[in-house]
């Protein structure tokens, strides 16, 4: 009986207080949220519509930063850059770890330790990975060293100056460090997938490829389409890998830039342009809430119940 | 960013022991030498692929100062190993005073994310007045990571919808 009643006063609240109290435990929360997300967040959208500057508080003037980054070139390259670098990403990122999941899986000697070693560069810092891939990369680096010696090529490769290649080489950076996170999410996702499914499949003699397409990828789509959200949306707002391997200059004329190196570029500094690196990052924020929007509709589509 | 990756990990832990590891009779395969071998072999070609830049700067980290990082034919293994970069990194730039900041940004995030997520929660949980929603709207603003959102719509999803059914005969409210 007492078990019931206690049950029956939780959640409710405790009558009498002061009018000030609940706002005194609030504060601290209350404070770090307004403080560091709220404000920021509605001050950006304020300030897009203005030609604030560093030094400036800026006045209003409309729709004018929209024009203007419509007119730029560098905006449209650093579109064009971001949404490469998404596509060229998530494809590898939403297989690569699933079939990485189904290899770690089954219980053979040893197997504890090569999920560890997958998911070691999960832990690294992006700039620590970045830097020593720009090692390996530079154009008298590591991999044009072999390449030379073994006689591939005769000039060396600018993996870190040439636009294309430099975005190849940050794409390769962001994936060698995304297997392992996205590995662990479909191998928790594999748990779902029930086993009397493949012993049917198996009885049915359907052979390895088969029960991947008809048991698996069923079975994990849902994940799918969660790691390409995931990842498409992190992949668009690519910053650190292209930074650090191109030493912050975006490659040969700033050619590889990205949305977010944009932003930095335009918003910082003591010429920075506040009032339309604001209207880039609102532009970006709704692209990219779009874009998760429009993936996650994936998963629902028009079979289910 | 940091939130989902350690509750991965943990995940992956318990998963890992448990349920997520199948046996390979259970999966209805018949495991041959060959089938075994050319599994570990494709095992260790990625281990190699991931282990190899950190091994390299590990390596790196271990030759004589003063060495060309890009000295041809290229040193993959130091000719001596010598702890003198090591040394030098505590002389040339004030590394203690760095840890000490890290842990410093760490201790307060901690300490005030106990202390203000503690009695935020008490008040939202506990009492009744006006503007509560909006102190909630404003908190979960900051404080929900869509990543994490994200997360658990996946993971939920995941619960038979018979479960619900069943708890709901039970009397349970959404």
């Amino acid at each position: 009986m007492a078990k019931k009643v206690a049950a029956e006063t939780k959640g409710k609240p405790i009558a009498k207080h002061a009018w000030a109290t609940p706002w005194g435990f609030l504060a601290i929360g209350l404070g770090i949220a307004g403080v560091f997300t709220a404000f920021p967040f509605f001050n950006t959208i304020i300030l897009a519509f203005t030609d604030a500057t560093r030094l400036r508080p800026g006045t209003f003037n409309g729709l004018e930063n929209f024009q203007r980054m419509a007119e730029d070139p560098r905006f449209w390259t650093a579109m064009g850059n971001s949404a490469l670098y998404m596509v060229g990403v998530v494809p590898s990122l939403v297989l690569l770890p699933l079939l990485l999941a189904l290899l770690v899986r089954s219980q053979i000697a040893g197997m504890a330790v090569f999920r560890t070693v997958y998911y070691l560069p999960v832990i690294t810092s992006m700039v620590a990975a970045a830097v020593m891939w720009s090692w390996m990369l530079d154009a008298r680096g590591l991999v044009n060293q072999i390449l030379q010696t073994l006689g591939v090529i005769t000039a060396p490769i600018p993996f870190l100056t040439e636009r294309w290649l430099l975005l190849m080489s940050a794409m390769i950076v962001t994936v060698w460090k995304g297997l392992g996170f996205y590995m662990v999410i479909y191998l928790a996702a594999l748990t779902n997938v029930s086993n009397d499914l493949y012993e049917a499949a198996a009885i049915d003699g359907a052979g390895a490829w088969r029960k991947f397409w008809a048991v698996t990828v069923p079975g994990v789509r849902s994940t799918m389409v969660l790691v390409a959200a995931l990842s498409a949306v992190s992949a668009f707002r690519v910053f650190t890998q292209i930074y650090v391997l191109s030493d912050n200059t975006a490659g040969l004329g700033g050619k590889a830039m990205s949305m977010v190196m944009l932003i930095q570029r335009e918003g910082t500094g003591l010429e920075g342009r506040v009032g339309y690196a604001s209207a880039i990052s609102l532009v970006m924020f709704v692209l990219t809430i779009g874009l998760m929007i429009a993936t996650l509709r994936l998963q629902n589509p028009k079979e289910e119940r | 960013m940091s939130t989902p990756v350690d509750q991965l990990d943990l995940q992956d832990e318990g998963s890992g022991k448990g349920d997520a590891a199948v046996s390979p009779e259970k999966l209805g395969e018949k495991h041959t030498t060959l089938w075994r071998v050319v599994h570990y072999v494709v095992l260790i070609a990625i281990a190699v692929v991931t282990l190899f830049p950190l091994l390299w700067q590990l390596a790196t980290s271990l030759k004589a100062p003063g060495l060309d990082l890009y000295a041809r034919p290229p040193e993959l293994l130091p000719k001596e190993i010598s702890g003198a970069a090591y040394k030098r990194v505590f002389h040339v730039v004030p590394v203690w005073d760095y840890v000490i900041n890290s842990l410093f940004v760490a201790s307060v995030t901690v300490i005030g994310n106990l202390v203000g997520a503690t009695t935020a929660g008490y008040a939202l949980a506990k009492m009744k007045f006006r503007g509560r929603k909006l102190a909630f709207g404003v908190i979960l603003l900051g404080l929900v990571e869509a990543l994490n959102v994200l997360l658990m719509t996946n993971a939920i999803s995941g619960v038979p919808n018979e479960i619900e059914e069943a708890a709901m005969i039970d009397g349970a409210n959404a």
